[in-house]
């Protein structure tokens, strides 16, 4: 090992060490059914597949709304008390500012998200609480809190006036860094922050989750580390602070409209939120019962086909997702969750699913950046996908492929066995079958779904899928070139069968959209 | 109680009971909920991911086969390793890297080189998942190349691959970090 192998093993091994292990439930006999037996599958996992529902990338959106209803004001001083466990001291600032500056100087603008830009402009609450120990003052800055977030600024100085690092706080373990209600009950599980190195300003964000309970008007941010790099000392802080202005201008609407995709899934649009720094939408989805009974044989079809038994009975109800938009308007996307060559967010900042049952019922708290453009807003339901069983089986001679690769139709889509070549590694040997499709209408094939055996019905694992987006064909059918990583084939078969037993399908035969009831 | 190796032989003929389970997996534990940890970089999914794991594990003892060489380590960890990346498909992938821990006592070990070391975490938490889970199974799991290549269904060549990039982007944060000392950047953290 090189030295920069040593230090990336040493900083995983250092990060790692430091979670201590939860308590896990051993499974009994009792507690967990027993694995079925008869036809051995070999299928295997990998993180290699096409496009799984929840793979996705966040792409913002850039530019400012502004509704009236968040004037530009920033507050002074508000009044509350903040305690520190040594040479405390407040300085509340002499008068309200609303310039740029002032709120560059609080929070750092340019620097985070466009949510919080929008609404430091109303509801940022100038602190300056401040503790000092060992010459070295942590100064809570400001604070922006709404039912959606809390967001904090810091900075650390030394005696002379000069900022410190800010990242400094967060190096200790044996700290404290909290928010909680009055009674000190903690709000968050915990936290995530940042740094402004040109500013030198540290930030803290908490996420504030409806499932865990109702906002308190009321919130403390509680501070307490005992090391500022090799410094050690006592900084203690308890900032409380108001939510209270932040709630009144926060607007959750009910929605409730409801749709049923020809598929049978149920689709509320429950709420709408609209807080000074995100707007939630709150779907629940969950199957009709007439879907469930075409799942349920879903599931015996798809059942045992993985080597993961626990894997199929569920896959059916719960593998499925929404493609929609959010438009201005103008007709304009503001924000969307929408499949390209991959599944892609705009404007989302946080998404938040929660299963209600193991049939595909979830509630899905979606966090977005205030929308941008014009209203009124709406959203708009493109596709769904959804797993479903397939049947497809190819015969084909490998050593004829090279001359003549084996092309079927399946529903639409067209699948090409192009080779099967012996690939050699160090310890292991492999095989690569190499695969060429034209989707009409499915959208991503988990590689485990796949099965190969030869004449005399041995099965060989397959042991994961590379896949590549490569453009359209004449019909407008999405080509993905596919290899299969076969294993244990030491000799390559005469003839070889190739059989499919689910598939992803998208279906964009929905038609729903619901102006949603935002300023 | 049986001792590990003799565990390790009951599965083969299909023995093990509730007990030997837990004393099967118990010395693993650690590894792999650490291993989801770093991963998923969220405590609740990782140890759902490690739960899901266990069961998973004790319905399917029978297709661990020590015969082909396999440890239970490896084939524990693989399981664990790919719940722990359906659980990085089903959420969003966090964009934020961790909170650093400064836990060390060792006076010699310097901000300068703590700093280093943040970069190499940012580095890793910034690349795709597929590099991310070679790298931690590599070099924290202490798994070979050929073993991380059967956890994840893919070639050697690709595993090594995966590896060298993963190399070149951490040297690639860290001469950032050293040659742009006075730029602003933005960070982040979390430990949510």
């Amino acid at each position: 090992m090189t030295d920069r192998d040593q230090e990336i093993s040493a900083v995983l091994h250092r990060l790692a060490e430091r979670e201590e292990i939860p308590d896990f439930v051993m499974p009994t006999a009792a507690s967990a059914p027993k694995p079925r037996r008869g036809k051995r599958h070999w299928y295997r996992w990998s993180s290699l597949s096409i496009a799984t529902a929840g793979a996705v990338l966040f792409a913002a959106g850039v530019g400012t709304y502004v509704s009236p209803d968040f004037a530009a004001q920033v507050r002074s001083w508000t009044g509350q008390t903040a305690q520190g466990a040594n040479s405390h001291k407040e300085n509340p600032s002499s008068n309200a500012q609303s310039s740029k500056e002032t709120i560059q100087a609080l929070f750092g603008m340019g620097n985070v998200d466009r949510g919080i830009e929008r609404a430091m402009r109303g509801y940022a609450q100038k602190i300056n609480a401040s503790v000092t120990d060992q010459g070295i003052t942590l100064e809570v800055i400001a604070i922006l809190a709404d039912p959606t977030r809390v967001f904090v600024s810091y900075q650390i100085k030394k005696e002379d006036g000069s900022l410190l690092d800010p990242k400094l706080i967060r190096k200790t373990l044996d700290k404290v860094i909290a928010l909680t209600d009055d009674t000190n009950q903690r709000l968050t599980n915990g936290h995530g922050g940042g740094w402004d190195e040109k500013n030198m300003i540290g930030y803290l964000q908490f996420s504030v989750e409806e499932e865990q309970g109702p906002v308190p008007e009321r919130m403390k941010l509680l501070i307490d580390v005992n090391k500022m790099g090799e410094v050690e000392g006592n900084w203690k802080l308890e900032v409380p602070f108001s939510v209270k202005e932040a709630m009144a201008a926060t607007r959750i609407s009910q929605v409730e409209k409801e749709y049923t995709t020809p598929q049978g899934l149920q689709i509320a649009l429950r709420t709408v939120t609209e807080a000074p720094s995100a707007t939630v939408l709150r779907l629940e989805t969950k199957w009709d019962e007439a879907a469930k009974k075409r799942l349920a044989q879903y599931s015996r079809d798809m059942t045992g086909k993985t080597q993961n038994h626990d894997y199929a009975p569920f896959v059916p109800y719960q593998q499925y997702q929404l493609e929609y938009r959010i438009l201005d308007k103008d007709g304009r996307d503001v924000a969307a969750y929408q499949q390209k060559d991959k599944f892609l967010e705009q404007g989302v900042l946080k998404e938040g699913r929660v299963s209600r049952d193991q049939y595909g019922h979830f509630i899905w708290n979606t966090a977005y950046v205030p929308f941008e453009g014009s209203g009124p807003f709406t959203f708009v339901l493109d596709a769904v996908h959804v797993a479903e069983p397939a049947a497809l089986t190819i015969d084909f001679h490998p050593e004829k492929l090279s001359a003549e690769p084996k092309r079927v139709e399946y529903e639409g889509n067209g699948i090409t066995v192009k080779s099967l070549q012996k690939q050699q590694g160090q310890t292991s040997q492999s095989t690569a079958l190499e695969l060429e499709m034209a989707f009409r209408d499915i959208s991503a094939i988990e590689h485990v779904w796949w099965e190969i055996t030869d004449q005399s019905g041995k099965s060989y694992p397959i042991n994961g899928a590379a896949f590549d987006s490569v453009g359209e064909d004449s019909q407008g059918r999405k080509i993905v070139r596919m290899t299969l990583n076969v294993e244990e084939m030491e000799q390559i078969p005469q003839q070889l069968t190739l059989s499919l037993s689910a598939v992803t399908k998208r279906y964009a035969d929905v038609q729903w959209s619901v102006d949603l009831p935002l300023k | 109680m049986k001792e590990g190796k003799e565990v390790e032989l009951s599965i083969a003929s299909r023995k093990i009971d509730s007990a030997s389970f837990e004393q099967l997996v118990r010395p693993h534990l650690a590894m792999a909920y650490r291993t989801a940890c770093l991963i998923i970089r969220d405590r609740q999914l990782a140890q759902d991911a490690v739960q899901e794991a266990l069961v998973e594990v004790y319905q399917s003892l029978e297709r661990f086969d020590p015969e082909r060489g396999r440890s239970f380590r490896a084939w524990f960890a693989k399981i664990v390793t790919h719940r722990a990346l359906n659980a990085v498909r089903r959420f969003k992938p966090v964009d934020e890297y961790q909170e650093w821990p400064d836990e060390s006592t060792n006076p010699l070990d310097s901000i300068i080189e703590r700093e280093e070391q943040q970069q190499i975490w940012k580095a890793i938490c910034g690349m795709k998942v597929k590099h991310r889970t070679v790298v931690i199974l590599f070099y924290y799991g202490d798994f070979s190349v050929a073993e991380i290549a059967e956890m994840l269904g893919v070639f050697e060549g690709t595993v090594k691959s995966r590896l060298h990039h993963a190399r070149k982007l951490i040297g690639t944060e860290l001469r950032k970090h050293d040659d742009t000392p006075h730029l602003s950047k933005v960070g982040v953290s979390t430990n949510d």
